[in-house]
């Protein structure tokens, strides 16, 4: 399937931004799943790339003269094979991917509620039904800053917080699971802003956990970055100096392109 | 003065087993029975006001910010002969050698994992693993430029390495002060000792950084968390002995990768950073994003090669306490050697047949968590009450992965000043190891002594001083 | 140098001498209050508030204006920043930052003025001991200077903290002066008697007192103490002097950067330079220091924006 994207991020500011430094995981890089057919960046300064220890492709935008605003746009076409398992795409073994972070590290509510599951692809898959159902999507629920555990208590939030809690119960279960932040092709087109799920190491190979569309084939999802939570996946990290209250409009498109299949 | 006999047993550093002195402490020795004990006391007052106007002070954590008190210092030096120090030092540099090449095939290839000599969770899993240091290479492959070695001699006589210090190893600026206190109180004492000079240093630490870079003539800078950090002193100290700008994270920027320093000429380049700042504080874009103490991009720079950071990033993964178990089997499988210096036996408490043994011997082991640090985080039990052990019972049974436990070790004990009088107390000993184009060390190393009676915890934290460390060029004195 | 090290010098002799410069303050105030009627000593005790530009500040923390409160804002408040226990705070703590590029000697004088000042904090001073203090402050700046011209290597730290210290002397002689001429000419009471003692006080305030005596032989006058106070280059306290050598340190550092304070302090130096008594009365006193103000704080501005990366 052949998927074309359109996403900008712009923040807008009371005042002017005298400076500011931004880590960018906007371009996918080409794996078993995805073959990425053209794809840039518009960006408003000098940007840098490298890999960073992942094997995320990390563009550096760095502005030291004021802006009112800071608008980033990645535009690309792609082609999604529709394979199910990823086996290498990153240099860093699976099991880096055991370690909790701040924003994973389950309490004993999420504990108990891990424990229940086997840990292999069936119990996995019975555990990403029940954690739809007990935290509701709902947007505006919590923040870019709730942990886990946070979310898990409030019954509520959006795929961030699902991927948090799916990938926080895996590796309590010791199974080695990542963060994947990057965009879904979905039939009713409203999927608006980026996405995130998780990947669990079953075996030999990654397996596809999308917990807030109860997806478990990655035939619509093209991949950004992973990492081991949000903070290292997230397509845009970035600080700033000056500039006051900041405003933020995001808008991913992913659309199919018509003249295939 | 008078001077107490060390309890038997023990390794006495001056004293043997019959109480009969050794031949390289002969003439301290006798120095210590001849001289006054109101010069004794009036040089001890001269030393305090010494420190104090130089102001060698530490801040305590725990306490409130900025609260600075004075390491105590002991004048009775710690003397160590040169073959001993020899041994020594031959056993050192294979350590950090093999540490090293640790820390690279942890980063690259992964061939003492694929061997089966260290489980793979071990490494990985372990938060001190970082992997934005995966396949990044190196100037001459090398992640740990300043390394301290925590040495201990138990009552057998021999010396035990207890841990390696991989990150940002502190204490050299007490070396190095304890020295020019002694030199200044005692001249007499070096005109009949031959002491191995350590004032050499700085220019070694200067030589060793600037190694750490292929660029020539490059801008290194001291990274300093700021004055509030426990070691700002040592910080200051050593940017001002090196020659060398004492920065903070706000002093430097990023820009198209490469790190810059604002000066008043204007922006100038940086090339490497001796950092004295934890790897998750040193980017908040890539690592704890609430730092304020980083350089935003700085992770990026590193990444791109353009920066040095001294020590590298991930270090903390060989000196881990759940991976010191290891380091006799990295130094056969890298060198091909038999290792020189001891390790301490160590019980794993992650592996179940080990954990039942320590649970059952809590009253007779040392318990430390894999990855405290300063003291706090440690139970002794021979020393510990009921409670304190049932509480690091509950603790080690609720997180066995968390914890080690190791034999007790009588650490051996050296003649120091006390209120009642000369009495034995226990030490050990940090050699700072240099590792540029080669490795140096300044003979000898900082000597930290518990000035507690029996107390054993040699933490300047925890009511530890610090003595001046003499390695003897010839071995009697 | 680094920026912050070089900002780090500039602050901690700024803050140095704004204590010194408060201290001198009230002792013209009180001196002269003394002299006054109920109503004008009101007016006096104020001065130094209009100067600091801190008169609400005092309101919110007290009720009534008397000569102990205002012993206790100036001096020894720490609410307020302006106080002189807070400046040898700031100044401290400045020095603290960079105390690998003080020496020793430097380090010492004001950490022990630190921890002098906190005891005094805790005695308290009174309008009877508050002399005593006067000279305290004093005496700390003098040994202050001593200790930075008789110790420290002469290369950029030495000349960014000179540079604080006359760019903050000249501030407040300006202000002083400014204050007292509007005070001289607004108040009930227009004795002559008066006049001359408020302008000797302020003369003795600024160390300049003799100085006057030995240039001026006639009689007290305004336009005299103006003179003396802006144009001549030997007071150390005069406005030309302390412009002088503002001109001179920029001129010594090195780089580029600097070129827009450095025209600023020399063409302000130049105007002092060439002015004369006349050019000051055809303008107004009131007008020029007005614009002199304006003048040293875009240079202050301009070099911390060149050198210290502050925007």
């Amino acid at each position: 399937m052949k998927l074309h994207i359109e996403h900008d991020t712009c923040y807008g500011y009371e005042g002017e931004v005298r400076a500011s430094i931004q880590y960018l995981r906007l371009t996918p890089k080409n794996n078993e799943q995805q073959k990425i057919l053209d794809w840039h960046l518009e960006l408003p300064g000098d940007a840098n790339e490298i890999d960073d220890g992942y094997g995320n492709r990390l563009t550096v935008l760095t502005l030291d003269y004021p802006q009112p605003e800071i608008t980033i746009r990645a535009v690309g076409t792609v082609d999604l094979k529709g394979i199910d398992i990823c086996t290498h795409d990153s240099c860093v073994p699976p099991q880096v991917f055991l370690r909790q972070t701040e924003l994973t590290e389950p309490d004993n509510e999420l504990r108990r509620f891990a424990e229940q599951y086997p840990p292999n692809y069936d119990g996995l898959q019975a555990m990403m039904r029940d954690l739809l159902s007990t935290v509701r999507y709902t947007p505006g629920a919590t923040t870019v800053s709730h942990t886990a555990a946070e979310a898990f208590a409030i019954g509520a939030g959006v795929c961030q917080d699902h991927t948090h809690i799916f990938v926080a119960c895996c590796r309590h279960l010791g199974m080695p699971a990542r963060y994947v932040s990057g965009y879904i092709h979905t039939q009713d087109g409203d999927h608006i802003s980026s996405h995130a799920w998780a990947e669990v190491w079953i075996d030999d190979g990654w397996y596809t956990f999308d917990v807030a569309n109860g997806l478990l084939m990655p035939d619509s999802h093209l991949k950004l970055a992973v990492g081991l939570d949000y903070l290292e996946a997230a397509p845009v990290r970035g600080i700033r100096y000056g500039g006051g209250q900041e405003s933020l409009s995001a808008s991913a498109l992913v659309s199919r392109m018509a003249n295939e299949q | 003065m008078e001077m107490h006999l060390p309890p038997e047993g023990g390794y006495d550093e001056l004293f043997d087993a019959d109480n009969k002195i050794r031949p390289h402490y002969q003439v301290i020795h006798d120095w210590l029975t001849q001289t006054d004990d109101e010069l004794i006391a009036e040089k001890r007052r001269e030393a305090d006001l010494l420190f104090h106007r130089v102001g060698i002070t530490f801040n305590v954590y725990g306490e409130s910010q900025g609260a600075e008190r004075l390491i105590p210092f002991d004048m009775i030096p710690r003397i160590i002969p040169a073959t001993e120090w020899h041994i020594l030092q031959a056993g050192l540099r294979q350590r950090v050698t093999a540490l090293n090449r640790f820390l690279f095939d942890v980063y690259h290839d992964h061939d003492i994992i694929k061997a089966g000599l260290v489980p793979a969770e071990q490494v990985f899993a372990n938060p001190q693993y970082q992997p934005a240091m995966q396949g990044l290479h190196l100037p001459r492959n090398l992640y740990i430029h300043i390394t301290g070695i925590d040495l201990v001699r138990n009552n057998d006589g021999d010396y035990y390495v207890l841990e390696d210090n991989l990150r940002c190893p502190s204490g050299v600026s007490y070396m190095l002060e304890d020295r020019k206190m002694m030199m200044r109180l005692f001249p007499e004492l070096f005109t009949r000792c031959a002491v191995a000079p350590v004032e050499q240093y700085p220019a070694m630490l200067r030589e060793t950084l600037q190694a750490s870079t292929l660029k020539p003539n490059p801008c290194i800078v001291v990274l300093t968390p700021g004055r509030y950090n426990s070691a700002y002193f040592e910080h200051a100290f050593l940017a001002r002995q090196m020659g060398v700008e004492l920065v903070e994270g706000a002093d430097l920027y990023v820009h198209n990768n490469e790190v810059y320093m604002r000066t008043t000429a204007g922006p100038r380049r940086v090339d490497v950073i001796y950092r004295r700042l934890d790897d998750a504080f040193l980017d908040p874009l890539a690592f704890r994003p609430d730092s304020m103490l980083g350089v935003p991009g700085l992770f990026a720079a590193y990444r791109a090669g353009t920066v040095v950071l001294a020590n590298a990033l991930g270090t903390g993964v060989a000196d881990d306490k759940s991976i010191y178990p290891y380091v006799p089997d990295m130094i056969r499988f890298y060198l091909g050697e038999e290792p020189i210096l001891k390790n301490v036996p160590t019980w794993q408490c992650r592996k179940p047949e080990e954990l039942r043994y320590v649970l059952d011997n809590l009253s007779d082991l040392v318990v430390k968590e894999t990855q405290g640090a300063g003291g706090y985080g440690m139970l002794i039990g021979p020393r510990a009450s009921r409670e304190e052990i049932e509480r690091f019972r509950d603790a080690i049974k609720a997180r066995p992965d968390n914890y080690i436990a190791q034999p007790t070790l009588s650490l051996s004990s050296c003649p120091t000043l006390v209120d009642e009088g000369i009495a034995p107390r226990h030490i050990d000993l940090r050699p700072f190891v240099l590792t540029g184009k080669r490795i140096q060390m300044v003979p000898g190393g900082l000597t930290r002594v518990a000035l507690r009676k029996h107390s054993l915890v040699v933490n300047s934290s925890q009511g530890g001083g610090t003595k001046d460390t003499w390695v003897l060029e010839d071995s009697e004195c | 140098m680094l920026s912050r090290a070089a900002s780090s010098l500039f602050w901690m002799a700024r803050y140095l001498e704004r204590a010194e410069s408060i201290a001198r303050l009230l002792d013209v105030s009180l001196t002269a209050a003394l002299m006054e009627t109920n109503s004008d000593r009101e007016q006096q005790l104020i001065a130094p508030l209009t100067i600091s530009g801190t008169t609400d500040t005092f309101y919110e923390l007290y009720e009534d204006m008397t000569a102990q409160n205002l012993i206790d804002f100036l001096l020894l408040n720490d609410q307020h920043g302006g106080s002189v226990f807070s400046c040898i705070r700031s100044a401290r703590d400045n020095a603290h930052h960079v105390r690998g590029n003080i020496t020793a000697d430097v380090w010492e004088s004001i950490n022990s003025s630190w921890l002098d000042m906190k005891a005094i904090r805790q005695r308290g001073v009174s309008e009877s001991s508050v002399s005593r203090f006067f000279d305290w402050v004093k005496e700390r700046s003098h040994l202050f200077r001593g200790a930075s011209y008789g110790t420290l290597l002469r290369n950029d730290a030495f000349r960014f903290l000179r540079l604080g210290t006359f760019i903050e002397r000249a501030d407040n002689t300006a202000r002083i002066l400014d204050a007292h001429y509007h005070l001289s000419t607004s108040l009930e009471n227009t004795e002559s008697a008066r006049d001359l003692f408020e302008w000797t006080a302020l003369l003795h305030a600024l160390g300049a007192y003799e100085a006057y005596q030995s240039i001026y032989a006639d009689r007290m006058s305004s336009e005299n103490v103006a003179e003396l106070l802006i144009l001549n280059p030997d007071v150390p306290r005069s406005l030309r002097a302390c412009l002088h050598e503002t001109a001179e340190l920029l001129a010594h550092i090195e780089g580029d950067a600097g070129r827009a304070a450095k025209r600023l302090a020399t063409s302000l130096s130049a105007n002092l330079r060439y002015g004369d008594r006349q050019y000051i009365a055809d303008r107004g006193l009131h007008e020029y220091l007005t614009d002199f103000l304006a003048r040293i704080n875009q240079i202050a501005d301009q070099i911390q924006n060149d050198y210290m990366g502050v925007a």
